[in-house]
């Protein structure tokens, strides 16, 4: 069974844009899953100002993220997410939100590789023995003023507290050098503070990893806080990849 | 056989004259009122002569750890998009991309490049001053779509209308 990919360069205007693959009308017949399958997804855009959600189905699997700022959409590096599953018929929605006042561009990829050779439904047997999912999210650039003590990155974004038990990995980088980072979930501190990668760019993953392989229960609060004392207002890049521990059926 | 002592000779002669070819060049006013900028390879915009020094700082936010143009450029080969979400013709335009051409340092007289220099990205997060800009070369811009898209919008709201 061939994967479904669905791959577009399409320009986004400013505010906005519901869905974003139905922007293009030879991709309509795309817009439901065609098999049950695993599926990743990598995007880039042309300048700063895009945040993307992807939902397939009824789940989200990717908030409020922002791509690398780029022409040339690359795996892995570029790809938000390549651990989502789908059901037969779920609906792809990618939602994009253009932050700035003009159109940009947004190339993106989206591929669904069947669970089944012949691309035949599994049974509910079959699909509680699937891999568990990912969630991520990603943002980028994060201006964080010369003098910041403990900056929090993931203050109210929808996964601070994960929903269900997950393994969490996280990567990051800074515009320039001269700011630290530190990782606790509740109180116990699993990164005390240390430098951060100055790599100017949306973290590559798996260039730019920090630590995986942290436990979180569900419902804990996740703390990924900057410092800066450079002497000058900083920008930090970052992504979380929330793995869950069981699969949610 | 030229010597180590005559090559010597020959550059201290050399040398000693700097000091009076920068005395004609200062006397005829040559050479004056020059700074050193960056130039845009894409666009022959300038950016300040602490382009690269503060790379990541105050430039370049985002766009990897070697320095780049950071103008904005159109990407006339990918159409403009129309939705029914629009309320106005001005929405209407080609996407626009960070360039990330070569920048190049350079001498310029200050008049020419305060007539050219780059509005800083990090000076206009929402690119709410370069967007003006940029839509009207858009508009003059023969590869430019803008028209055929603008007048196909002004059609399908008035048949909305009922006009």
């Amino acid at each position: 069974m061939n994967p479904t990919v669905i791959e577009d360069s399409v320009s986004i205007p400013a505010g906005v844009t519901e869905n974003v693959i139905t922007l293009n009308n030879s991709l309509r017949k795309f817009l439901n899953a065609a098999h049950d399958g695993k599926c990743r997804f990598a995007a880039v855009q042309s300048a700063a100002g895009l945040r993307l959600d992807l939902t397939i189905g009824s789940k989200l699997f990717i908030a409020s993220s922002e791509p690398r700022v780029g022409t040339d959409l690359s795996e892995p590096y570029d790809v938000f997410n390549d651990n989502m599953s789908a059901r037969r018929g779920d609906q792809f929605t990618l939602r994009a939100n253009n932050t700035t006042a003009g159109a940009l561009t947004l190339r993106f990829r989206l591929v669904n590789e069947a669970l089944k050779e012949d691309g035949s439904s599994l049974s509910e047997q079959e699909w509680a023995q699937v891999p568990p999912d990912d969630r991520t999210m990603q943002r980028g650039p994060v201006s964080i003023a010369d003098g910041s003590v403990d900056f929090q990155l993931l203050d109210g974004l929808i996964w601070e507290r994960p929903p269900v038990p997950s393994y969490l990995q996280l990567f990051m980088t800074a515009s320039a050098a001269g700011m630290t980072k530190t990782l606790d979930v509740e109180e116990t501190n699993i990164i005390p503070p240390s430098a951060i990668a100055p790599n100017n760019r949306v973290p590559r993953d798996p260039d730019d990893a920090v630590i995986e392989g942290v436990e979180v229960a569900d419902r804990d609060l996740i703390l990924v806080a900057v410092t800066n004392r450079s002497g000058g207002a900083l920008n930090a890049f970052w992504k979380t990849k929330l793995t869950e521990l069981a699969r949610q059926v | 056989m030229i010597t180590m002592e005559e090559i010597e000779a020959s550059l201290a002669a050399f040398t000693s004259k700097l000091d009076d070819i920068d005395k004609i060049l200062a006397a005829r006013g040559l050479g004056k009122n020059l700074i050193p900028v960056f130039r845009c390879g894409a666009s022959g915009l300038y950016f300040p002569h602490d382009y690269v020094k503060e790379w990541g700082k105050l430039y370049g936010i985002g766009l990897g750890p070697h320095p780049v143009s950071e103008t904005l450029q159109t990407e006339y080969e990918i159409a403009p998009t129309v939705t029914k979400q629009m309320r106005s013709v001005e929405e209407i335009m080609h996407p626009l991309l960070v360039c990330q051409a070569q920048v190049d340092w350079d001498l310029v007289d200050k008049k020419e490049a305060d007539a050219k220099w780059a509005v800083k990205a990090e000076e206009d997060p929402y690119m709410a001053k370069r967007v003006p800009i940029l839509r009207a070369k858009q508009l003059a811009n023969p590869r430019g779509q803008l028209r055929i898209f603008q007048a196909e919008f002004a059609r399908e709201r008035n048949v909305e209308r009922g006009f």
